[in-house]
């Protein structure tokens, strides 16, 4: 590998692949403010106008341009692709054409074929032969292996959003090594990686050397790859256009290759930064040219798309990839990771407007520069699409140098993966403990052996005997699922491109996650503290429930509720402690729904805390709606009290607020949201979304959505164009805590 | 030592009754009658909540990083709260002791023996003075307008050890009822007349209340009242202006 790149200062980087030494050794922190930055180029504005064109179109036919029906998508599956190949400063695209989607069957081919008759397409009869004939995919795989237990506590929606019929994602790449080392270097690491793996030909030693076979095949598709665009990706990148290209096309490879859940993208900005401020101090860039090159790899990153079957998108609306960017954050040695880049990205929101893609994530200080966060609350004041995360908290864990996967969650760069496990819906488990193990809405018999509840009132003491026993059951039967469908996930649809970009032995995460948190958290208060009778239907299955009496509620910083929220989250962790991992990988435990809290809503039957059968949840850990009798300070607390330790998956909250309730003018709303993201994160909260917008806007979107083409709003982790959202969503996000205090 | 208060709610986002963030405590009961009530539910003490100052204090605590910076602190309001000053002053110290400023909503009605006491531990004075002539005053607020003007003369006169309270003079603007010129006359004849020179917040009134009137079955004094237009309020801001007072928006 060639060390001697000119500007760049050496360290063990250079003997060993470790971009956090890259990074310590060259990083250029910025404390000052926001007034260097450039607006769009002409060339810019002329090409993103194309894009906004092709977006209208997507629209008008139904939310999917067009599909490639005839090739099962890879790394090399297409040639070249183009918006306008003489304006493009970065270069790739997943198929031949922008917005066009690729399928790629070997993840579940009945569903690419339900997702392409959905848009009105055919599969072509040679890939359903191929993947029903000869090659099984990870969706049948899954299912030949399942329990009749598992299928259903799957079907019946109690554990739900399970990747047994998409990709999995959440696995980040890191894409960076291409550019600094070139793919020359990683091949020869990787042959390196083969050598020394045991030869005892154990199952997993075997599983091992077949899977760096694919990874070293992924690298060298990579190069076939780059010369399609015509670049030399064998070698590192030599300037800061060349560290964007090159660190796109890894990422694009992943993105061609995979069409994982969320494909995030990592911390990537600080380390283009290192290019961008050298060639600038060379004096072979200007601002204005760095702000172009940014802008253009961002547009490229809002044309990211995979095809997805409808069920999908009730799940996880909005069509998101989660290409998110970490920008922000601090060493542990105290200096600031902010960077003009960092700027620069938060930029592309002003130059190319709001957009839910990439995914801008601030990793939060109360110690970043001020003139970084104002810039921040700005942004995020004007167009609601940043989402902040304490990096306070996830520093001492992650060390200087990582990524969030998805929506909220941490993964060392380059060393770390995680697998992702989707929810389990603590609210139906609730209901199992009132219910004998039944459930609520089709009476069938989940559970055996759980106790029949006494007295025509609730008992506080016998249903949290019944709910640990139901909850300790699930977790059992959740692990074990888990297993099974990231057995097969490794075997059948391997992320070889992504893998082949990270360390071969790999610190392994297993995501477990939980929804319907605030409902179980208020119903466990509600019999607690009022009287809670049941209505049971003539099975005896649970209908309603009657409520005498005041209770506490989440999100009051009310001890007595916020206590309860606590143990739920750490005696879930606990159970799930209890059963053996595949890979060895660690537990984690999110508290996040995605959108997917309206549809679990749905599907479940009235609950304790007063809550009507199929009325959404609150998104992720936030209170429930209109239960936040105490105002914005009290629910952020009650949620920032959660314990991360026992959630490091991440614990989710979307805080929306009207502009007037910030402060007078815009000068004191900026002030004033500083200082609730200080407070917040010093409280030890992990997350949160910062939507400011007004109720009445929303509305008007809702009936005029072409007047607001680039309306974006985050919701539980990532952002969304909100007219791409379904009326019941819109709805649920009108309805949701908007804080209005006068 | 009084060390409980009765309490009608607490808004912890606070952005406009004082400086930086805070938490704003909404005590029950008032002695006021006032026809354009935002908060019709606080007149009464009765059935309301009890809290006691040490909830208040772990409360506080855990707020304590949103509300430390930038001069941010408590308020309290109502209903009336000096008519609970015995309990605001301990309240008041408490904060101070977390490094926190004190912010008073009031209508001034302290007993003469607190109002010393209670103005020490005072840091801004938000002294709502609701009409500047005693017909309209009674008229508006059932209220004397005499102990309202004499608790912002206390305020302002110098004395308190910590150093003379900020005093800002708030005045929600009904539109053809107490913004007319002889009011603005009076007001600033007032403002001016003090020791220290407040500034005047003048609050656009609203009918975001009304509905409260309705779900305690009570009549509305004002159904016919519509907010005042921003020309309205740049003309009455104008008439204390030209005085040479500093007016804001509330």
């Amino acid at each position: 590998m060639s060390k001697k790149v000119k500007g760049l200062k050496k360290g063990r980087w250079t003997l060993r692949t470790d971009l956090q030494d890259f990074i310590y050794q060259n990083i250029n922190p910025y404390e000052g403010d926001a007034s260097f930055l450039s607006g769009p180029t002409k060339r810019t504005l002329a090409l993103w106008n194309k894009v906004e064109k092709l977006y209208a179109l997507e629209r008008k036919r139904g939310g999917v341009l067009d599909i490639d029906t005839e090739t099962a998508g890879g790394i090399i599956s297409h040639g070249a692709g183009y918006i306008d190949k003489k304006n493009e400063l970065i270069t790739g695209l997943q198929t031949d054409k922008p917005l066009k989607r690729a399928v790629k069957p070997i993840g579940g081919v009945r569903l690419v074929q339900k997702a392409c008759d959905a848009y009105g397409y055919k599969l072509s009869p040679k890939l359903v032969e191929v993947y029903t004939k000869f090659r099984k995919s990870h969706n049948d795989a899954v299912f030949s292996v399942y329990s009749e237990e598992m299928k259903k506590i799957r079907s019946l929606g109690i554990i739900t959003g399970l990747p047994d019929s998409y990709a999995r994602g959440r696995i980040i790449g890191d894409y960076r090594r291409l550019a600094l080392y070139g793919l020359n270097y990683l091949i020869k690491e990787k042959e390196k990686d083969f050598k020394k793996i045991d030869d005892n030909m154990s199952t997993m030693s075997i599983r091992l050397r077949e899977e760096v076979k694919d990874q070293l095949q992924a690298l060298k598709d990579m190069i076939v790859l780059g010369k399609t665009y015509g670049f030399d990706l064998t070698r590192p990148a030599k300037n800061a256009k060349e560290a964007i290209q090159w660190t796109y096309l890894a990422y694009l490879a992943a993105a061609k290759e995979s069409d994982g859940a969320a494909m995030s993208i990592g911390p990537i900005s600080v380390f283009f930064d290192v290019y961008l401020e050298r060639d600038i101090k060379a004096g072979i860039l200007t601002e204005e040219k760095a702000q172009e090159l940014v802008d253009d790899f961002t547009i490229k990153l809002r044309l990211i798309r995979q095809l997805r079957a409808p069920e999908y998108d009730l799940l996880f609306a909005g069509d998101p990839v989660w290409v998110t960017i970490v920008l922000g954050g601090m060493t542990s040695d105290g200096r600031t990771k902010v960077t003009k880049t960092d700027f620069r990205f938060l930029n592309t929101l002003k130059n190319l407007g709001p957009a839910p893609e990439p995914n801008l994530t601030i990793l939060y200080s109360p110690r970043l520069p001020i003139g970084f966060k104002k810039f921040a609350v700005e942004m995020s004041i004007n167009t609601s699409s940043i989402q902040y995360e304490n990096d306070d908290l996830m520093r001492p864990i992650a060390g200087d140098d990582y990524g969030i996967s998805c929506c909220v969650s941490l993964l060392k760069a380059g060393s770390q993966i995680q697998y992702f496990g989707a929810r389990c819906n603590l609210a139906k488990a609730l209901l199992l403990a009132l219910n004998e193990g039944r459930e609520e809405t089709s009476g069938e018999l989940v559970i055996p052996d759980v106790p029949k509840l006494r007295g025509e009132y609730l008992d506080a003491e016998q249903v949290r005997e019944n709910f640990n026993y139901v909850v300790s059951w699930l977790a059992k039967q959740y692990v074990k699922t888990m297993n099974v469908i990231h057995w097969v996930h490794d075997k059948y649809y391997y992320e070889a491109a992504q893998m082949a970009l990270l360390d071969t032995n790999l610190d392994r995460l297993m995501a477990f996650g939980i929804a319907g948190f605030s409902v179980v958290v208020d119903s466990l208060c509600a019999i607690r503290y009022a009287k809670v009778k049941p209505i049971r239907d003539k099975n005896g299955i649970t209908k309603d429930f009657e409520i005498k009496g005041d209770f506490p509620c989440f999100g009051n910083d009310d001890e007595r509720a916020d206590n309860r929220a606590r143990d739920l989250v750490i005696s879930f962790i606990t159970e799930l402690r209890k059963t053996p991992i595949y890979r060895r990988a660690n537990p984690t435990l999110s508290i996040l729904t995605i959108t997917s809290n309206v549809l679990y809503g749905k599907v479940t039957g009235a609950t304790p805390d007063g809550r009507k059968a199929g009325e959404p949840f609150a998104p992720g850990a936030n209170p429930m709606f209109g239960r936040e009798k105490n105002g914005v300070l009290a629910s952020l607390d009650s949620v920032s009290k959660l314990p991360y330790y026992a959630a490091q998956d991440g614990i989710s909250n979307t805080f929306s607020i009207v502009p007037s309730a910030l402060g007078v003018d815009k000068e004191t709303q900026k002030a004033n949201l500083i200082k609730i993201l200080d407070g917040y994160f010093t409280r030890g909260g992990h997350h949160i979304n910062v939507n400011v917008l007004d109720k009445v806007l929303l509305k008007d979107a809702m009936v005029h959505p072409e007047k607001y083409p680039q309306l974006t709003i985050r919701v539980s982790g990532y952002a969304v164009h909100f007219t791409k959202l379904s009326r019941d969503h819109q709805e649920e996000i009108i309805k949701r805590t908007f804080h209005e205090a006068l | 030592m009084k060390k409980s208060a009765q309490i009608h709610s607490i808004e912890t986002l606070g952005t406009r009754d004082g400086p930086g963030l805070r938490c704003v405590f909404f005590l029950s009961g008032c002695n006021f009658k006032c026809k354009f009530c935002q908060n019709r539910d606080t007149w009464s003490s009765k059935g309301s909540e009890k809290i006691t100052l040490h909830a208040i204090y772990d409360r506080l605590l855990r707020l304590l990083p949103y509300l430390q910076k930038d001069g941010g602190g408590i308020t309290v309001s109502g209903g009336e709260p000096s008519l609970q000053s015995d309990f605001v002053i301990e309240l008041f110290k408490m904060a101070h002791g977390m490094k926190l400023t004190t912010a008073l909503d009031t209508n001034g009605t302290c007993k003469p023996k607190f109002i010393k006491k209670l103005l020490a531990e005072t840091d801004t004075v938000l002294l709502d003075v609701k009409a500047s002539t005693l017909k309209l005053h009674k008229e508006l607020t059932g209220g004397d307008l005499e102990t309202v003007l004499n608790f912002g003369r206390e305020a302002a006169s110098g004395w308190v050890k910590r150093g003379t309270p900020k005093l800002v003079i708030r005045r929600v603007l009904l539109p053809g009822i107490n913004d007319l010129k002889l009011e603005m006359d009076k007001l600033s004849e007032y403002a001016l007349s003090l020791a220290k020179l407040p500034e005047i917040e003048l609050i656009p009134y609203h009918r975001l209340g009304v509905h409260k009137w309705k779900e305690m079955k009570k009549k509305y004094p004002l159904p016919k009242l519509n907010p005042p237009t921003t020309r309205d309020w740049e003309k009455a801001a104008e008439r204390l202006r030209a005085k040479g007072l500093v007016v804001y928006k509330g």
